[in-house]
């Protein structure tokens, strides 16, 4: 489904943010990519969705290699692809159902399809009650859960999600995660970034760990930290202050 | 595509909607920018008139001596309609100059009693330009029987130089006003990018093309143009009828109102206002779309 072939990247300003990356991702898995701040996790997933492209190296997306795609070819990938982000990114002034009908339009989906698929998606979802609320009505597990109905309008195979609970409390989070789950059970392939320990450690899904800019584990069943030491000296530090500063902010 | 079409007028709108003071920046510009051509193009077209009535009616005309026979003055008039550069020529024998004149000025004939008047040849040349050299010719080709070479081209030269210079001029400055407002309305379109950088991330993400994202931004900028160019258009209608009936009025004189030209004119002027929305919009929304990706998006 997704395939990385020994993948670099350097970013125009020097920033290594990975190097020769193998990583294959079966149809109908759930993975999650963990390991601490700035080790390449955004950045593998932006190469998913050819917003990066890799400095060397081959992607495989459906068997196809991505990295020479025209602007309509990219197009065509991301409607195989949808994308979750920590941040939302809803539009303040159309409300639930304007903007899964915005996202339906811009892929010349045809008005009687749009309709019905808006509100099956609110349905799966559990937005319909809210479908005439503006998102700043909504609550942030809500807002999170518009962005992964808009990012399921063109039936993607292949579901990814940059940290989608970074912004909410743990109860939420389970929420979001739950719901994933439901989308990855009804055969969508599900890449998830991730810095929540706990959700991690209990789904006991594949986790593939990144350190350094390299995959350094990779494991079936896996926790929030590898079964076996990687040699990612005081980065576990780093992280561990970052999450706490996370957790400070919702408490605050 | 009827959703595609539905999509693009209601994100145009919005857009116009959403900056008003941007979209009649845009919008004054163009019909500053047109209002001036079309100012220049209409002077043009009436020197050109202007200039082609005049050379009508002013020819020039050759008097023969009071005492030349009519045998010697019709043999020169012969001789001067087959000059090179004359495309017209009437002969004027003294008994009708006479008539004429004692029609028009009665009181007059009957105080001088006697045809004092004589005989004459009214010519037309090809070129005002060449009238001065055509009378030289004449006075040393035949200086026994001419009198005088009288014309008036010193005003049908003033109004074709006149033409020349704005022939010149103009253009120019209707380039120079071109570029300025493809310019100003693509900074307009540019601002609209950045403003709606978020709608086309997320346009982007869900797969949508190239095409289809720039399309509203690209309508939008036609849209400043056509209004624009209307703008524009009515300004200069209303001005050139003031201009007409004032010039009718007080000189008598009527302005070029040919109506298959200035239909051409206000075609080219709208056509003009939606070539420069479309040309400004697709600069700016070529550059923003293609422009290397991780500087679009990185939250
Ligand atoms: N557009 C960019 N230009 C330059 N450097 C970048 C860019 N995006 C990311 N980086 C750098 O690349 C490295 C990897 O970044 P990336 O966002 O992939 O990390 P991450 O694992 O997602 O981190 P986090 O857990 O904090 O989200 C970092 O050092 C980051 O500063
Ligand atoms: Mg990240």
């Amino acid at each position: 489904m997704i395939e990385f072939q020994h993948v670099s990247v350097t970013y125009p300003n020097g920033v290594t943010a990975l190097s020769d990356v193998n990583l294959s991702v079966r149809k109908g898995e759930f993975v999650f990519l963990v390991g601490p701040s700035g080790q390449g996790k955004s950045t593998a997933l932006k190469l998913i969705y050819r917003e990066v492209r890799p400095t060397c190296g081959r992607i495989l997306v459906e068997g196809h290699d991505i990295s020479h795609l025209s602007g309509r070819g990219v197009a065509h990938l991301r409607r195989r692809i949808g994308v979750v982000f920590q941040d939302f990114r809803l539009l303040e002034y159309k409300t639930v159902r304007e903007n899964l009908k915005f996202a339906m339009q811009v892929v010349d989906t045809p008005p009687s399809i749009i309709t019905r698929r808006v509100n099956d998606l609110l349905e799966h979802v559990g937005l319909i009650e809210r479908r005439n609320a503006f998102p700043q009505q909504l609550s942030g597990g809500e807002q999170q859960r518009l962005c992964i109905a808009r990012a399921l309008i063109n039936h993607p195979p292949i579901l990814l999600a940059d940290e989608p609970t970074g912004n909410l409390d743990p109860e939420t989070s389970w929420e979001i995660v739950r719901l994933l789950e439901a989308i990855n059970l009804k055969g969508t392939t599900v890449v998830m970034a991730t810095h929540h320990r706990e959700i991690v450690d209990q789904l006991s899904r594949r986790v593939v760990y990144f350190c350094d800019s390299r995959v350094v584990g990779d494991e079936q069943g896996g926790g929030y930290y590898p079964s076996t030491d990687c040699e990612c000296e005081g980065s576990v530090e780093t992280e561990m202050s970052a999450f706490d500063e996370g957790a400070a902010l919702f408490r605050a | 595509m009827f959703s595609r079409i539905e999509f693009i007028l209601t994100e145009t709108f919005i857009s116009l909607r959403r900056h008003p003071a941007m979209a009649m920046a845009a919008v004054f510009c163009v019909a500053a920018a047109l209002f001036v051509s079309g100012i220049v193009g209409l002077t043009l077209l009436n020197a050109h008139h202007l200039v082609k009535k005049t050379m009508e009616r002013v020819s020039f005309v050759v008097f023969f001596n009071t005492d030349a026979t009519r045998h010697e003055t019709w043999k020169a008039y012969k001789d001067i309609r087959e000059l090179d550069g004359i495309t017209g020529s009437h002969f004027v024998a003294k008994e009708k100059a006479w008539d004429r004149f004692k029609k028009e000025n009665p009181q007059l004939a009957e105080d001088v009693g006697h045809n004092p008047l004589p005989d004459s040849i009214e010519l037309k040349a090809a070129d005002v330009k060449a009238i001065p050299e055509l009378k030289s010719i004449i006075k040393e080709r035949w200086p026994d029987v001419i009198s005088e070479v009288r014309s008036d081209e010193k005003v049908t030269g003033f109004l074709s130089d006149t033409r020349m210079v704005i022939g010149r001029i103009g253009p120019l400055l209707g380039i120079l006003l071109a570029v300025v407002s493809l310019i100003i309305i693509h900074h307009t379109i540019e601002l609209t990018l950045y403003a709606r950088r978020k709608e086309i991330f997320i346009m982007s993400m869900v797969g949508a093309t190239p095409g289809a994202i720039a399309s509203p931004f690209v309508l939008e900028g036609i849209t400043y143009g056509l209004i624009g160019g209307g703008v524009a258009l009515g300004t200069l209608a209303v001005m050139y009828d003031g201009f007409a009936g004032w010039l009718k009025g007080e000189v008598g004189a009527s302005v070029m109102n040919d109506p298959v030209m200035l239909q051409h004119g206000a075609l080219a002027i709208l056509v003009a206002g939606v070539a420069l929305g479309f040309i400004g919009s697709m600069v700016s929304a070529t550059k923003y779309l293609y422009r290397p990706r991780s500087k679009v998006t990185n939250a």
